[in-house]
């Protein structure tokens, strides 16, 4: 992505009375799709909203493809789409028409929003049903509305806060499919806030963890080089004549315990020798796991 | 190495959005207004403002279907002003407030009822844009019974008279104060059905609020006339007649007879107290609009 990046959160300060929602965030964002996870009451739709500039902050700057949310805050608005966690759709309308009157109001013509809408709405898979009033549709297909109204004026940023909220698996699972698809096929960066764990590794590039009002995590979801290079063994019998057959094909690996080794390995050819070796020296492997806390440990000790 | 064919329809924008503040309150008042007249909704939502619309054309009708019965030799006959322009207000009162009633919420409610407000805010549109969009959607269909049913009369009248021009040379200022009074009436109406409609999300309650507040102002102020004798002027706080008044006077001078009931012109106020009653009605419905929504978020 060239340009500024797609946020900028600097000291991000606010209060609700006694209740600290954001605890001094500092934060950027420039992946393809960034999911934003923690808890309920972590304080991700607050920082949501004080990207769109919908929450004054108390203390700190937030900035969005480089302009200042506080001060510029239409100009931001009208860059970017934001889809809410709560229900928010008029049963009465058509999803065509929904929207159709949103790119109207984004500053579409309207030759452009209704032909906008029809794109956006085949784009999530609503093609057959833009017809049809929103008060008939399932809670997936209303989730679909809503990211369809969020791409409708091509935004370079698309929000969505907690998109799967409700859905069963089968519909979770449709939606994380288009969310993907938004990011990957389409283009759009995307920011997903979830207390899911696996929506995020599902759709995101880059997660950042929010615990009581602070980021306590902020990384890729991609194993970092060397992250995966110390892999523990684990035999069912002795691994003695496993130890022997590695160190004799030039893996360097170590005793580890009982019945437990530890190899350094660089690349697939290394796990499938470690395999193979295993069932020579008839050892029984039990389990071959990385050495050191998992993505996901990591994830879910940042989440609290 | 393979390629992949991705047919998703859909190519990003390349045209170029023109946010601007007529735009965005257009958009908004033009899909307001035809959600509230029931367009694209089943033929119940469509029947109560067609109905209204009838009940307030219908004198109008009614008088240029006579006129064009009788007509010929006996039109000459007929006094010219078989229903006078004041006193049309009179008949067609009730379909006013009922109208204001039924469908003002209707362009509001939904929105505080569905939270598409929030989605709304979420863009560009900003909430002064967003009230000024609700004002026009409740505005416009408003003077579909203020304002055309006596423009309606005007060019029958005009069309049934023996002579035309000289109708129109002897009733010219009636043209400005037809169209002025009908979007007093309407205006004043339309801030007064929105500040009621903002307090709540559910319509049945805007309706039988706004009802309610007429009905109390109206004894209200004929208490405060009759029961503490404090004379016509203290009628200003009747709701029911302050911009009808107005549209009256301006129509047919001070002169003109309202009739009875809540217009009768015994029970008018003075000119300028009602001016500054509406006033004030203007200022206290334009700050309820502001309090409930000067704010984009939180």
């Amino acid at each position: 992505m060239s340009g500024p990046p797609a946020i900028e959160v600097r000291g991000a300060v606010r209060r609700y009375g006694p209740v600290v929602a954001l605890d001094g965030v500092d934060l950027n964002v420039d992946a393809a799709a960034t999911g934003l996870l923690g808890r309920n009451g972590a304080g991700k739709s607050t920082l949501m909203k004080a990207i769109l500039g919908l929450v004054r902050l108390d203390q700190g700057a937030v900035r969005v493809l480089g302009a200042d949310t506080a001060r510029e805050g239409d100009h931001v608005r009208r860059r970017i789409g934001y889809a809410p966690e709560h229900e928010c759709l008029p049963p009465e309308l058509t999803a065509a028409d929904l929207v159709r009157h949103l790119a109207e109001l984004r500053g579409l013509s309207r030759a452009d929003a209704i032909r906008r809408a029809s794109e956006v709405l085949f784009a999530v898979g609503l093609e057959e049903e833009r017809s049809r009033v929103i008060g008939s549709f399932s809670l997936g297909m209303r989730q679909r509305v809503k990211l369809a109204q969020t791409l409708v004026h091509a935004p370079e940023l698309v929000i969505l806060d907690e998109p799967t909220n409700g859905l069963d698996p089968a519909q979770r699972s449709e939606m994380l499919e288009v969310i993907r698809r938004v990011s990957r096929d389409l283009g759009v960066r995307i920011l997903i806030s979830s207390h899911i764990l696996d929506d995020i590794r599902r759709t995101c590039d880059h997660v950042v963890v929010m615990r009581a009002g602070r980021v306590t995590l902020d990384r890729p979801l991609a194993a970092r080089a060397g992250e995966d290079d110390s892999m523990l063994i684990e035999t069912v019998t002795d691994s003695a004549p496993l130890l022997a057959l590695l160190a004799g094909r030039g893996l360097q690996v170590e005793a580890a315990g009982d019945l437990r080794l530890r190899a350094r390995i660089t690349g697939p050819a290394d796990r499938a020798a470690i395999r193979d070796a295993a069932a020579e020296s008839g050892a029984g492997l039990r389990r071959l796991h990385p050495d050191g806390p998992s993505i996901e440990d990591e994830l879910l000790e940042a989440i609290g | 190495m393979s390629a992949r064919i991705h047919d998703v329809r859909y190519r990003p924008f390349g045209g170029e959005l023109q946010g601007s503040t007529p735009r965005a309150v257009t958009s908004m008042g033009r899909w307001s207004a035809l959600r509230a007249l029931g367009a694209r909704r089943p033929w119940t939502a469509k029947v109560v403002p067609v109905v209204l619309a009838l009940i307030a054309l219908g004198p109008a009708v009614t008088v240029l279907g006579v006129k064009s019965l009788i007509g010929g030799d006996f039109a000459e006959q007929l006094p010219t002003d078989l229903v006078p322009y004041a006193f049309y207000y009179t008949l067609i009162g009730f379909a006013i407030w009922a109208y204001a009633a039924i469908v003002i919420p209707e362009t509001i409610c939904p929105d505080r009822r569905s939270r598409v407000l929030d989605l709304y805010l979420s863009t560009a549109m900003s909430p002064l844009e967003y009230v000024l969009g609700k004002i026009v959607a409740s505005l416009v269909p408003l003077l579909a019974v203020t304002t055309l049913p006596l423009a309606v009369l005007y060019v029958g009248n005009v069309f049934f008279a023996t002579d035309p021009f000289g109708y129109i040379g002897d009733n010219l200022r009636e043209i400005p104060a037809i169209l002025g009074g009908g979007i007093l009436i309407a205006f004043v109406y339309t801030l007064m059905g929105l500040a009621v409609a903002s307090l709540t999300s559910r319509r049945a309650f805007a309706s039988v609020g706004f009802i309610l507040l007429l009905v109390i102002s109206g004894l209200g102020a004929g208490a405060l006339a009759e029961v503490a004798d404090l004379g016509p002027n203290a009628r200003m706080v009747n709701l029911q007649a302050l911009p009808v008044w107005v549209a009256q006077i301006m129509i047919g001078g001070e002169q003109i007879d309202g009739g009875d009931g809540p217009f009768a012109a015994a029970n008018r106020p003075d000119l300028v107290p009602l001016l500054i009653a509406n006033a004030v009605v203007i200022v206290v419905c334009t700050g309820v609009l502001w309090l409930r929504y000067r704010r984009r978020g939180t």
